[in-house]
């Protein structure tokens, strides 16, 4: 953690315990009380880091912004002098999740590497290579991803691990082979991947990225990419006509108003369940999605709709997000609703959460994130309640 | 009963943290109006710490075939900053300009670059990021660029870039910051009073065009002061001709020629042919400005010996609503050496065979023809390719 980070916490009065999370979190042995209270003075930290980064002058917040950026320039300066294509970045994580009638709060740290390179072919160029390996451990979370087998666990997860032809790019077709991210809705725009803002896609589709071919690029002013890929998700393996066929057309992402459809066909191998799943219900799918995004000045309105069938059972899911970006893109609050319901025979199971967030960025390599989650409907006994999530992220 | 009540309270204190991060505070900043600075982009999530602009080039190529679109990874240190610091004072350099960034070069089937393109995106503006691309040519004239905002004003910018390119081009290029207001994001008297009667004098637009000026000025500096040695050698391209592989029908070409094809290999960029052509038209009279200049492409053969240069063009013509391709060779002093159509079977072709009859004969009464003797548009003919050869060995020999 940076010198002058914590200097300006704990200037402000802000223990400096809070910011080494979960050692000393587990170690105290704290009751749910203390959880609380441990998530209040994170959020506290949080706030008040903002405002001595805001409160600081120029100068001084230059060279906070110095002293966070120089692991990573050295590490580009060394790398450019071996292989001045190459990109590596290490990317650290922790992250507290704090859930009503929880005890103690749960835990996701990482530590990943981020590789990316370009390989050429007689000096002309040929494809990008990108390669995201992610140590990932969870302790005690309130539901544990199925990835992992007991709730403290470590497990390697492959994030985007692809070459990417895009030699022609330019002529608007490259092609990805590889465990990329599967092309659906609002996802397909924005890499979500690490953060506490989600959209639908993981819950949803039940696969975010996936093993497998695709197609891409920009023809006549629309973005396009057709995608077959295994179910598998995190891992490579065979169930029997496994697979996902998934595309999405769209207009390009940065004009006022942009829009995209998408469609999804999948038999799921059924042992990679998402983030918030416990198991696979119906590993076949069928999905057809909508999404737009509108976009003035500093805020932007974004929706997603989709509809479709899981095995037997007609599912729809649904989200709307509205968010405030400053023009640094620095700063990012934003409010979501996210709806989603099975039909059974009888009756219709339907969730309904809020989610209320908000991102800093103190100079471009370090992130600060919360997240409050309300449930306001849960399907069958399940008792609604709240969450909420801190996370700190360092790449250099 | 207590759990609920704390959970309460922790609910609602985030809810109104958030509002005020939302609403209030981002009412304060709209209140500070726009940055006084140029920021770059949050380089936190992957990929994002190299951006790739490499669709975005082909927009600033539209008049130019090209194979296939190159980049040269570029690395901006202490040192590289503290130079371009000095091009754009008084203006304030972020500090993360440092650090990674990529040019891109279209290039020819046989890797010849044909221009180079520097994107970025300037933040802190009123519509959030903006992005622009610069082409320079290898001596970093400004050639073209493309704005992309949410701003309105940029596509009446966008309407308008000829003439503003043209307005930068009356200015010797490291003055161009003066255009600059050295504390907001806005034009300088200066810069209004000779950017307002092209593109307009609101201040949107003034704003706007501040930051599309101060990503030339920027793109200018860093690629004048940190790609410069890569650039003079892409400028100087030279490769050996047994490179040249690929094109057998031309290596063929010039043996049935007697022209050894030993030596070095050098593909003419095309900014060079097309301001060459330009000005060749701009000196014939009006009625023959519309006959086919341009070659394809323009090929320097430099013997290893150096006593012996020759220039290769193909030129493309339309004779009778077909499409031919016509292969002059020349001498260094442009002398026309030898005339064929791309292809060869020119018997089946008797317009084509009619037109270098008619050249060969210009040729052998002239081995230079003038412009006074224009008469004939087979003399005309003779003429550009004599003079695009002249004027580009004077435009190298300048470099």
């Amino acid at each position: 953690m940076d010198g002058e980070f914590l200097k300006g916490c704990v200037s402000v009065g802000v223990p400096r315990s809070c910011l080494i999370t979960e050692f000393e979190a587990n170690s105290k042995g704290q009751n749910k009380t203390n959880s609380l209270l441990l998530l209040l003075a994170c959020f506290s930290v949080f706030l008040s880091c903002d405002s001595v980064v805001v409160a600081q002058s120029g100068a001084e917040n230059e060279s906070l912004e110095q002293r966070l950026l120089q692991p990573k320039l050295k590490l580009d300066a060394w790398l450019f002098q071996k292989r001045p294509t190459m990109n590596l970045a290490f990317d650290l994580n922790s992250r507290i999740v704090v859930r009503e009638g929880k005890d103690e709060p749960g835990f996701v740290n990482w530590f990943g590497i981020d590789f990316v390179d370009q390989i050429d072919w007689n000096g002309l160029p040929l494809a990008s290579v990108i390669m995201q390996a992610y140590a990932v451990q969870v302790v005690d979370l309130p539901k544990t991803p199925i990835i992992f087998d007991d709730p403290k666990d470590w497990e390697l997860q492959w994030r985007f691990v692809y070459l990417d032809f895009d030699g022609f790019a330019h002529k608007g077709y490259s092609l990805k082979v590889g465990h990329f991210q599967v092309p659906f809705g609002l996802e397909w725009n924005s890499d979500t991947t690490g953060t506490l803002r989600q959209y639908t896609n993981a819950k949803n589709l039940g696969v975010k990225a996936d093993w497998g071919v695709s197609v891409h690029g920009t023809r006549s002013g629309f973005d396009y990419e057709l995608s077959l890929t295994r179910g598998s998700g995190n891992e490579y393996r065979d169930v029997g006509d496994n697979h996902v066929i998934a595309a999405r057309v769209g207009s390009r992402f940065g004009d006022t108003l942009s829009w995209g459809l998408s469609y999804l066909d999948a038999n799921l191998t059924g042992q990679d369940a998402p983030i918030g799943m416990t198991s696979f219900p119906a590993p076949q799918r069928e999905r057809w999605g909508m999404d737009v995004a509108l976009t003035h000045t500093k805020t932007q309105w974004l929706a997603e709709y989709s509809r479709g069938t899981n095995g037997s059972q007609g599912v729809w899911t649904s989200l709307v997000e509205f968010n405030i970006e400053e023009p640094t893109d620095r700063n990012l609050t934003y409010i979501q609703l996210t709806g989603s319901g099975v039909h059974s025979e009888t009756d219709l199971n339907m969730t309904l959460q809020s989610n209320v967030g908000y991102k800093k960025y103190l100079g471009p390599n370090l992130s600060l994130e919360v997240q409050w989650t309300h449930d306001i409907e849960l399907p069958g006994a399940a008792k609604p309640g709240e969450t909420g999530v801190f996370q700190v992220r360092y790449r250099f | 009963m207590r759990k609920n009540s704390t959970m309460r309270r922790l609910y609602f204190l985030t809810t109104a943290s958030c509002v005020f991060f939302a609403f209030i505070a981002p009412m304060g900043l709209e209140a500070k109006d726009e940055s006084d600075e140029y920021r770059r982009e949050v380089r936190i999530e992957p990929f994002c710490s190299l951006p790739n602009f490499t669709s975005e080039v082909p927009r600033l190529f539209e008049d130019t075939e090209f194979y296939q679109i190159s980049s040269m990874p570029f690395f901006v240190n202490e040192e590289h900053r503290n130079k371009i610091r000095k091009d754009l004072e008084p203006l304030v350099l972020p500090y993360d300009s440092l650090g990674r960034h990529q040019m891109y070069f279209p290039v020819t089937k046989w890797n010849v670059p044909l221009g180079m393109v520097l994107v970025r995106n300037i933040l802190e503006y009123k519509y959030g990021a903006v992005t622009v691309g610069w082409r320079f040519d290898f001596d970093y004239n400004f050639i073209d660029f493309f704005v992309d905002s949410r701003d309105p004003n940029a596509k009446v910018i966008s309407n308008k870039k000829n003439e503003l390119i043209a307005a930068m081009s009356n200015i010797d290029p490291d003055k161009l910051i003066s255009w600059l207001d050295d504390r907001e994001i806005k034009l300088s008297e200066e810069g209004a009073s000779i950017l307002g009667p092209v593109i307009g004098d609101s201040s949107g637009i003034s704003e706007l065009a501040a930051i599309v000026i101060y990503s030339a000025v920027l793109n200018r500096s860093s690629a004048r002061n940190v790609c410069e040695d890569g650039i003079s050698l892409i400028r100087k391209f030279k490769r050996p001709f047994q490179e040249l592989k690929r094109d057998s029908e031309l290596a063929h070409w010039l043996q049935a020629k007697s022209v050894q094809t030993v030596g070095l290999f050098e593909e003419i960029p095309r900014s060079i042919i097309r301001e060459a052509c330009r000005s060749i038209k701009a000196t014939l009279a009006p009625e023959m400005t519309e006959m086919t200049c341009r070659p394809q492409q323009v090929i320097h053969l430099d013997n290893k010996s150096g006593e012996k240069t020759h220039w290769i063009l193909d030129q493309k013509i339309e004779l009778d609503g077909d499409q031919q391709y016509i292969r002059w060779l020349l001498d260094d002093e442009s002398r026309v050496l030898s005339v064929d159509r791309l292809g060869g079977d020119l018997a089946s072709f008797p317009e084509v065979s009619d037109l270098i009859q008619s050249i060969l004969r210009v040729v052998n009464k002239s081995p230079i023809v003038q412009l006074h003797e224009c008469n004939s548009g087979s003399e005309v003919k003779v003429y550009q390719v004599q003079q695009i050869c002249l004027r580009i060995q004077n435009a190298l020999s300048v470099k």
